[in-house]
């Protein structure tokens, strides 16, 4: 009697298939044992791995983030590299998933056998492969993560993009310097607009304010009209505007057409270039905040060669982006490009002059502190406030 | 007061393409006893067209809209043949089946033509913005309530009154009897497919003047549009067209004075509370089969 | 093996026991379901919310998904009573779509978009499986077991009159048998089956939020597995998962990240679909005895 698994034409070619896949994974396990000596033994680059959004939603901050990467590793490798060796970045896609920047994060670690991780973008994807960095031992420097949830993600984890905490209060705090004593809030619906959500809200009640209406929107919503009709009902002093560049350039528009004034106070994210090319006049009046980008020689050397590869003004994640890959590199020289070097590097981090000015790492592995700048929207674009 | 007003006025704006789109649903239920799955999908092809050919093509918005209207109509066509037509005689899942996979591959192709954010389109307001008792109409608002009528008004009458309507009404009922008395019921098929593609696509156009367009945009609107169908009484049109200003203004009061959050939640309700209680709808020819 | 290989085996066994679960749903009883990611959704927060607020062991928050989800699957199979296989089939995708908001927006329960951080390990009979071999072995038992229960089931009386009410409603029901309470069993063993995984899934990730893959686009990724694999046939549900899961895990390791990127997946997937209902109604490995119209 033939066991079942011969029986039948589809457990045939269940079993065909298995077979197969056997074979495929036998040759890459293969492979990867032929190519894989350990990194410091070889005269090759340094590579290091980076898991960004390159395809998927988002896809547009991974474009950019690896624009800015470039920029570092070039500056890296054109002055000498990694004692000798070229750096290289590995540029994984989590496409905006967290089980798939998982696995990417796994395989960088386990089959390119990288000594760093430079970015896991996205809070969720960073805060689910916190942990894997943290068990395999290799250190995790995230550029643009800002959940405050990451502050407590193991001692392998660091990043130099101030926790929304900073944001949320900086903007309450404007607020109560406008007079505002009811304010509203229009929030996009994730762990960005949730997080500045709850530190803006935390901060003006705290101050005194109240805060009359909190409406969400989803994602990929740009149809504000429901929400803006509730904040026109609610008659705020003020509007905290925690959204997106295209949303919050559709969201002002609407906002005109249904007769809400304002004014508007919005996060770094409203620096894209979407709002004044959605909003148009519709944006005259719009403030938001951004990290202080900087100033000085470093700031200004970046954004020139930005200006002339890209012929686009760098965004805060450009540059954080930038210094980033820059500190990474001082970390790979720091003891030679082994991951416990490089973790002591980041554990002492203080006063590094980047282009998004100067930074300092405390004990959890967060940003110490971060200035902000005011800006104001004129005629589609924005300009510095004084 | 005003809120209210607000409140109802964007529900009928909105109604409004549930409605264009919820005509797609009904006409070719009505002809092929079938839910074409991914009727949405298609819709959300000709808002791209749209996109492109007024962006790309750089064509007005009638000249756009036109453009989209007819490729979709020989999109839908084209998506017929190759995708349901062949499965005339195949099993009962076969052809959800296939609306499945044509789901599943224009998503993935708008992705991968035009990349997978939100992209707008700027569509300059014609009217000017009525106010009404503090209710704010905005001007591109009137212009698509004014188009939506006048297509409405054009297809209603059309399947009333001429002699096209009339043939599509014959097979809808009774397609055997009317293959009986001569009429081209196969051809007859592809052309209400095409039309109800240019109908979905003329609401879908509508959706990205006025609010946005993704390569997922298909998903949730086709279900409410699909729900607006169901209220409608599934095979008539008139119902449809009413039923879809109803979910428009029923999700909006909902958001408005339950929570914004879980907007889209709520047409979803109104689709299981009808399917449970009264499938057949509100405004069920008569008729009514089971479903 | 290397930490990648292992995340790559594991979750292919966690989604083969989804695939086994839609195809009970699919295969078997013959309900197109393209909501089957909310179920993966209900195991995974029920891990999450008991183990970490309520102080659950892991299992028995494992077996209160389960039960939560087997609880919601009998009330959509009770919307399935009156309604036909198309109706049904956009009620599924609105059923799928309506716990994909929960999960973003019931901020206080689900932590929304924000998610539920530090997730336990697997823990059973109080031995500890954290992500790795352990927890590989765990899943990929679970799935022999589930397998082998579905197999029986196939063969039993039961499963007969299962198939029976997939293929011919009239004539089931002129037998005697009652379809909707073989649709809504079907249903419900699909559904905690799905819940499982989906447990198993948040311990091994230990961070969950609304974005992690409990809406449409797994629900159809799901249903692809099976329906490629072959309506009907469990060793074809579990090929199609295999698959699925290894091939853009594997093309990554040669190095091509981006071509392992959805939108290609999913053109390839969809026209795949379109023509296998035209040319191969039976899929890759169909057993399935429909009779033509």
């Amino acid at each position: 009697m033939r066991p079942f698994v011969f029986r039948t034409a589809a457990w045939r070619r269940a079993l065909a298939t298995s077979a197969l896949l056997v074979v495929m994974l036998s040759a890459s396990c293969y492979r990867q044992a032929a190519e894989q000596p350990r990194q410091e033994s070889r005269s090759g680059p340094i590579r290091i791995g980076s898991v960004l959004f390159l395809t998927g939603p988002a896809a547009s901050y991974g474009a950019m983030q690896r624009s800015a990467f470039e920029i570092g590793r070039d500056e890296i490798n054109s002055s000498g590299g990694i004692d000798g060796h070229p750096l290289e970045i590995i540029y994984e896609d989590s496409e905006h998933s967290e089980p798939k920047a998982v696995a990417a994060v796994k395989k960088l670690i386990g089959v390119d056998k990288v000594p760093m991780i430079l970015e896991v973008t996205g809070s969720g994807e960073a805060l689910a492969s916190a942990p894997v960095a943290q068990s395999s031992r290799i250190v995790l420097l995230s550029a643009i993560d800002s959940s405050p949830k990451l502050t407590e993600s193991g001692s392998y984890f660091f990043r130099i993009m101030p926790s929304d905490l900073f944001q949320g209060r900086f903007l309450s705090d404007w607020g109560h310097a406008m007079n505002w004593k009811k304010a509203a809030i229009l929030f996009v619906n994730n762990d960005w607009g949730v997080g500045m959500r709850d530190s803006v809200t935390a901060s003006f009640t705290k101050a005194g304010g109240t805060i009359a209406l909190t409406e969400s929107s989803a994602d990929e919503d740009l149809d504000f009209r429901t929400q803006f009709a509730k904040i026109k009902a609610a008659k705020p002093d003020g509007v905290f505007l925690l959204l997106y560049p295209q949303a919050a350039g559709r969201a002002l528009k609407q906002a005109k057409e249904l007769g809400v004034r304002g004014p508007f106070l919005g996060g770094d994210a409203l620096s894209g270039s979407e709002v004044g090319a959605t909003a148009g006049a519709a944006s005259d009046g719009l403030m938001f905040c951004q990290p202080s980008k900087g100033s000085g020689p470093v700031f200004d050397a970046f954004r020139k060669k930005y200006l002339d590869r890209f012929h686009d003004e760098p965004s805060v994640y450009s540059i954080k982006s930038y210094d980033a890959v820059k500190i990474a590199g001082e970390a790979l020289r720091h003891k030679g490009p082994t991951t416990e070097g490089v973790r002591e590097y980041l554990d002492h981090l203080q006063n590094y002059r980047g282009a998004s000015g100067i930074i300092s790492l405390d004990a959890n592995g967060d940003i110490v502190t971060q200035e902000y700048d005011k800006y104001v929207y004129r005629s589609g674009k924005f300009e510095r406030m004084n | 007061m005003a809120l209210l007003l607000q409140f109802i006025l964007n529900g009928i704006a909105i109604g409004a393409v549930y409605a264009l789109v919820a005509v797609g649903y009904t006409l070719i239920y009505g002809v092929m006893k079938f839910i074409n799955f991914a009727h949405g999908d298609v819709v959300m092809v000709g808002a791209f067209i749209f996109y492109a050919a007024s962006k790309g093509g750089h064509l007005g918005f009638a000249g756009a809209l036109m453009v989209a209207a007819i490729a979709t109509a020989l999109f839908g066509m084209l998506l017929y043949l190759l995708a349901y037509r062949p499965l005339r005689r195949a099993t009962r899942l076969a052809p959800l089946i296939s609306a499945i996979g044509v789901s599943i591959a224009l998503r993935g192709a708008a992705v991968w033509i035009f990349g997978p954010e939100i992209r707008s389109v700027h569509v300059p307001a014609v009217f000017p913005s009525i106010n009404i008792f503090g209710a704010v109409l905005p001007g591109r608002e009137i212009e698509i309530l004014l188009i939506t009528a006048s297509m409405a008004i054009v297809l209603v009458l059309l399947l009333r009154h001429s002699t096209l309507g009339i043939c599509v009404r014959a097979v809808a009922d009774d397609r055997e009897a009317a293959e009986a008395s001569g009429l081209r019921a196969e051809l007859l098929i592809v052309a209400v497919f095409a039309a109800a593609s240019a109908i979905g696509a003329v609401g879908g156009v509508m959706v990205a003047a006025s609010y946005d367009l993704s390569p997922s945009m298909g998903t949730l609107l086709g279900l409410k549009a699909f729900t607006a169908s169901v209220i409608g009484g599934i095979g008539n049109v008139t119902g449809a067209l009413v039923a879809g200003v109803m979910v428009g203004v029923f999700e909006n009061l909902a958001a408005g004075y339950l929570g914004s959050a879980y907007k889209d939640a709520w047409a979803l309700a109104l689709l299981a509370v009808f399917l449970l209680a009264k499938p057949t709808g509100l405004f069920a020819p008569a008729a009514s089969r089971k479903v | 093996m290397d930490i990648h290989l292992l995340d790559v085996i594991t979750t292919a066994g966690i989604f083969v026991l989804v695939a086994i679960g839609l195809h009970v749903v699919v295969g078997l009883a013959g309900v197109l379901s393209v909501g089957q990611a909310a179920f993966l959704g209900i195991g995974a927060y029920a891990t999450a919310i008991l183990t970490l607020r309520a102080g659950l062991a892991p299992f028995t928050a494992l077996l209160a998904g389960c039960a939560v989800a087997s609880i919601l699957a009998a009330l959509l199979s009770l919307t399935a009573i009156r309604v036909r296989d198309d109706y049904l089939l956009i009620l599924t995708l609105g059923f799928g779509e309506c716990f994909r908001l929960v999960f973003q927006n019931w901020e206080t329960l689900t932590g929304g978009t924000r998610g539920i951080a530090g997730i336990g390990p697997f823990e059973i009979f109080g031995k500890q499986f954290p992500d790795g071999h352990g927890l590989l072995i765990v899943v990929w038992l679970a799935v022999i077991v589930v397998a082998a229960a579905v197999v029986c089931l196939e063969r039993s009386p039961f499963g007969r009159a299962l198939i029976a009410v997939r293929d011919d409603e009239t004539l089931a029901r002129s037998l005697g048998r009652t379809p909707f309470a073989y649709r809504a069993s079907a249903m419900v063993c699909g559904a905690l089956v799905t819940s499982v995984a989906g447990s198993v899934l948040a311990h091994k990730l230990s961070y969950i939020d609304s974005n992690t893959g409990f809406g449409f686009e797994t629900s159809l990724l799901v249903f692809a597995m099976v329906v490629l694999g072959g309506r009907g046939s469990l060793p074809g549900a579990v090929s199609g998962a295999t698959a699925l899961v290894f091939l853009p895990e594997m093309l990554r390791r040669v190095g091509f990240p981006e071509a392992t990127a959805a939108y290609l997946r999913q053109i390839i997937i969809g026209v795949v679909l379109i023509a296998l209902s035209s040319y191969r109604p039976r899929g890759v490995f169909g057993t399935l005895r429909f009779e033509p119209r």
